[in-house]
């Protein structure tokens, strides 16, 4: 059984099809990737899978069990978590109080405090933990927002652009924190734009583009798929015209 | 079915009906383009009909001529002005800041006109096209009726016409929702917000003239005519503050059934007649929004957070120490009515703290406080004393039992909650309205029924004072001593809460509902817990408030007051309302200004009160410049003072690295702008074929 398992999702704003019969899994103990070019519906599909937005048609299911008409909080409480694109931080509050109001909302009877300070240590933000959130940069702002997701003790993680702002000994690092992750029993949705990073840590990887998921599957084959390269690299302006154009 | 009445009422409705909706789509069209909700609508519509009157009457100026220069000139230049000196500088304020600012503007407003147009002499608007009339059957209607619905009917087309098929109109809605990408594309969005405004004031105005010279009968009256504009508030809302057409249906629902609910005594029940018949439109205005769509989670919004130091347990219990040594000095020193004006403030003070977790750190907006407050004095009157027989008649624990107080925590908390259960879900300014419209219904509805606080008699609206037995609080400076001790225990607490996790988790909330959502709180309940507790605290405020005097009026507990739950709200934001002490300074400026402002008119032997008014709107307009409030300004500048440096450089040194200071995250600035966010700009601009990065 998959730890998130989506079937068929559909999102229509408007006239507009955001996401048309998407169907992806992600697997305990793995980083899967998804990748696709801007406005392909990537964080729509996070905002589908989190309860933030509506779908037209399709399902949800985390650890086997169906989610798709529940609220957020109640997803998150069955231990989806996830970090924003765009932020979503507390700005007001300090980076160990970021911390603290994740680990407060959960019952599993852990120390708040041991839990905040732990995981800035993990994610290496101690030397900002008691700078207020709306005054670091925003590289290190996308960190506190995993460390936050990381301190509700999920089982599934939703990454959106988590390495945008990162220098790439940063990204590097921050890597390596994925694939420790995952070998904790985590199941990691990651959404990024940095194709090494996801190329490096994935094991899966699903395209998505207008929509439609066009390609999946390990990271050689994903490398090699003309679809792909089509969606990414851009084809000849006839063939674009006949090939890729079901929504604009 | 007496078809004649039917339709003279239904005439009268429509011709309403079309004064609201030319208002309430004045207000849509300033709230679509500046995304502010103008609470000051009305009184600009009030001081646009005594301009008219001015010139028209007092000037003797022909109908047109005077028409002109109000709607055309005056109207817009006061509009745009308001814009370009007020508004511009609120586009990243919180809410609670805005509803401050237009909400003082409204008061300063009506103190301008009564400076302007003393209400000791009467004065009168004649009708347009006096005395001729048609009959339609056996009813007559009046050419002015005529004209207000035919003017209706021409503004919905116009406006309509403007948004759907202008560029002007059509650019003016897309300011509100991306400003950046309105410049971006060419657009002006500094100007269509002039633009808006000016449009918006000259609506006010001719909803205003109509309404004072009209067969509604409101008359040149300053609060009147600038309250029945705030009836239009509700059909705005019908349009969702957006459509202009629903606006108009909305319009058209809250005329007729005021007109049905007055023409038709629906019940031989003189309670309905006079005490809910008034309250229809806000009754409507509370449906309305009730059924509005529940919005998604908000999302970070760019808001300037103001940080405040909170105090520790220490440094707080040592102040609370030092206002009750305050207390008593004043106490000593303080004799009569400016001793229980003292009491009062600090009372009202109570209040205001009440707003501290709720408005300061959720960022949620109640004007309802005093509602919360009469609740609480309610309580404190019927379970604290032994006498009364009025209306519910008393429980008869015994004279000033402290379970009085405890139960007026309890009740107005449980009242609270009953009436967050609908609103909780509402955001932001729905919420704010939907207090609103919940203070005018409780005060015509509940404390002004009689059976509450009396109509007249003092027994009903007897509130005793605590009694604890071995101290006595019967002298008015042990009382005042004990309202310092309340105040500092209730502060101490305020403090302790939000160095506490409901404190965190309210600030989070604040920050990002959306946020807090995924990570598996809910939203809902935090923001029910809050309002509830801040109901329960305002109650406890409200039961020492009434033992100041021993007695309370249903006036005090109404939407204006005095002291009344608009300016409770305005002053505690304009005191600093994410602070203890601005509630403190704030219940003192509430209660003493007005003391100072009459006595230093029997000094100069004029009526300076309107003045007072005035200041009031000045203080709160302050507020769009220091969002934090005085508190924050003064104790910033103060700091500033000391270490010898501007208060921006000693912000910055102890927040960070000075570059990323200024940039709030989750804006486009937050960050270099990144390719991938390049690529975003070029799909909203429709340039994907000239960036040739993204998609071939």
């Amino acid at each position: 059984m998959a730890a998130l398992e989506v079937d068929d999702v559909a999102v229509t704003f408007g006239g507009l099809a955001a996401l048309t019969s998407v169907d992806l899994v992600a697997e305990a103990g793995a980083v899967t990737g998804l990748i696709g070019p801007n406005g392909a519906g990537k964080t729509t599909l996070f905002n589908v899978i989190c309860g933030l937005q509506r779908a037209r048609r399709g399902r949800v299911q985390l650890d086997g069990r169906d989610v798709t008409g529940a609220r957020t909080f109640n997803r998150a409480r069955l231990g989806l978590a996830r970090t924003f694109q765009r932020l979503e931080v507390f700005g007001s509050l300090t980076t160990r109080e970021n911390l603290l109001v994740a680990a407060e909302m959960q019952r599993n009877g852990r120390d708040p405090h041991a839990v905040a300070q732990e995981i800035l240590e993990e994610v290496g933000l101690t030397e900002y933990a008691d700078a207020h959130v709306d005054s670091i940069p925003t590289g290190l702002a996308r960190l506190v927002e995993l460390g936050r997701a990381l301190a509700t003790d999920p089982k599934v993680l939703l990454l959106d652009e988590p390495s945008s702002g990162l220098d790439e000994s940063e990204t590097t690092a921050f890597g390596e924190l994925l694939l420790r992750l995952a070998e904790r029993g985590l199941a990691v949705l990651l959404v990024e734009h940095d194709v090494e990073l996801v190329m490096r840590v994935c094991s899966q990887i699903y395209v998505l583009d207008f929509g439609e998921i066009i390609a999946s599957g390990p990271p050689d084959s994903i490398r090699r798929s003309s679809a792909v390269q089509a969606a990414y690299l851009g084809t000849p302006v006839a063939a674009h015209a006949s090939g890729n154009g079901s929504a604009s | 079915m007496d078809w004649n009445k039917l339709l003279e009422l239904t005439i009268y409705g429509v011709a309403l009906a079309s004064i609201y909706a030319i208002a309430a789509s004045g207000l849509v069209v300033t709230y679509t383009t500046s995304g502010i909700f103008n609470f000051a609508h009305g009184a600009i519509g009030m001081l646009m009909a005594f301009t008219y009157w001015q010139v028209r009457v007092q000037w003797g100026l022909p109908t047109w001529l005077s028409l002109l220069i109000v709607l055309g000139f005056v109207a817009p230049f006061t509009g745009a002005v308001i814009e370009r000196t007020l508004i511009r500088n609120l586009r990243a304020a919180p809410l609670a800041v805005t509803l401050v600012v237009t909400a003082a503007l409204m008061v300063g407003l009506m103190g301008v006109a009564t400076v302007l147009w003393p209400p000791d002499q009467s004065r009168s608007l004649p009708a347009f096209f006096t005395g001729k009339t048609v009959s339609i059957g056996s009813t007559i209607v009046t050419y002015q009726q005529l004209l207000t619905i035919g003017l209706a009917v021409l503004l919905a087309i116009l406006l309509k016409a403007l948004f759907t098929w202008t560029r002007t109109g059509i650019a003016m809605r897309a300011v509100v929702d991306s400003r950046d990408l309105v410049a971006l594309n060419g657009g002006r969005p500094v100007m269509l917000s002039t633009l808006s405004w000016a449009l918006g004031a000259m609506l006010a105005g001719l909803a205003g003239i109509l309404l004072a010279s009209g067969p509604i009968g409101i008359g040149l009256v300053i609060e009147a005519l600038t309250l029945v504009v705030i009836n239009a508030y509700a059909a705005a809302l019908f349009g969702r503050l957006r459509s202009i057409p629903l606006t108009f249906v909305g319009a058209l629902i809250i005329g007729l059934a005021q007109q049905y609910t007055v023409g038709y005594s629906i019940t031989k029940n003189a309670f309905f007649n006079t005490q809910i018949v008034p309250v229809v439109p806000y009754l409507l205005l509370f449906v309305a929004l009730l059924l509005m769509p529940e919005g998604r989670l908000r999302g970070a919004q760019l808001v300037h957070a103001i940080k405040i130091r909170v105090p520790s347990l220490r440094t707080s219990v040592i102040w609370s120490g030092v206002l009750v040594l305050g207390g008593w000095v004043v106490a000593e020193l303080v004799t009569g009515t400016n001793l229980t004006t003292i009491s009062k403030g600090l009372a009202i003070g109570i209040i205001m703290l009440s707003l501290v977790p709720l408005t300061g750190y959720a960022g949620q907006i109640s004007l309802c406080q005093m509602t919360f407050a009469g609740i609480g004095a309610f309580a404190m009157s019927r379970v604290a004393s032994s006498g009364t027989t009025v209306g519910f008649g008393s429980l008869g624990i015994g004279n000033g039992s402290p379970l009085g107080l405890l139960a007026a925590f309890v009740l107005a908390a449980a009242v609270g909650a009953l009436i967050a259960l609908p609103a909780i879900r509402l955001q932001g300014l729905y919420l704010a309205l939907a207090t609103m419209a919940f203070a005018v219904i409780m005060s015509s509805a509940f404390f002004e029924g009689g059976a509450i606080f009396g109509t007249g008699s003092t027994d009903a609206g007897a509130v005793q004072r605590p009694d604890f037995g071995m101290f006595s609080l019967s002298s008015n400076g042990a009382y005042l001593v004990f309202l310092s001790v309340v105040f500092g225990l209730v502060a101490i607490g305020v403090l302790a809460l939000r160095r506490g996790p409901f404190g965190r988790r309210l600030l989070a909330l604040r920050d990002s509902p959306a946020a807090v959502a995924t990570l598996g709180g809910s939203p809902t309940r935090t923001k029910l817990l809050v309002f509830s507790l801040s109901a329960g605290l305002a109650g406890l405020g409200g039961a020492l408030y009434g033992g100041v005097d021993r007695n309370v009026t249903p006036g005090q507990f109404s939407f204006f007051g005095p002291p009344g739950s608009l300016a409770v709200f305005v002053l505690a934001v304009v005191g600093g309302v994410a602070t203890v002490t601005g509630p403190l300074i704030g219940g003192q400026l509430l209660l003493l200004v007005p003391v100072f402002f009459t006595w230093l008119g029997t000094k100069l032997k004029t009526d300076l009160t309107p003045y007072a008014q005035v200041l009031f709107g000045l203080a709160g307009i302050g507020l769009g410049r220091n969002p934090g409030g005085a508190v924050v300004e003064i104790s910033t500048r103060f700091r500033a003072l000391v270490s010898g440096r501007m208060p921006r450089e000693t912000e910055m040194e102890a927040n960070g690295p000075p570059i990323e200071a200024l940039l709030v995250p989750g804006s486009p600035l937050g960050a270099p702008i990144a390719e991938s966010q390049l690529l975003e700009l070029d799909a909203l601009l429709d340039l994907e074929e000239v960036s040739g990065l993204g998609r071939a």
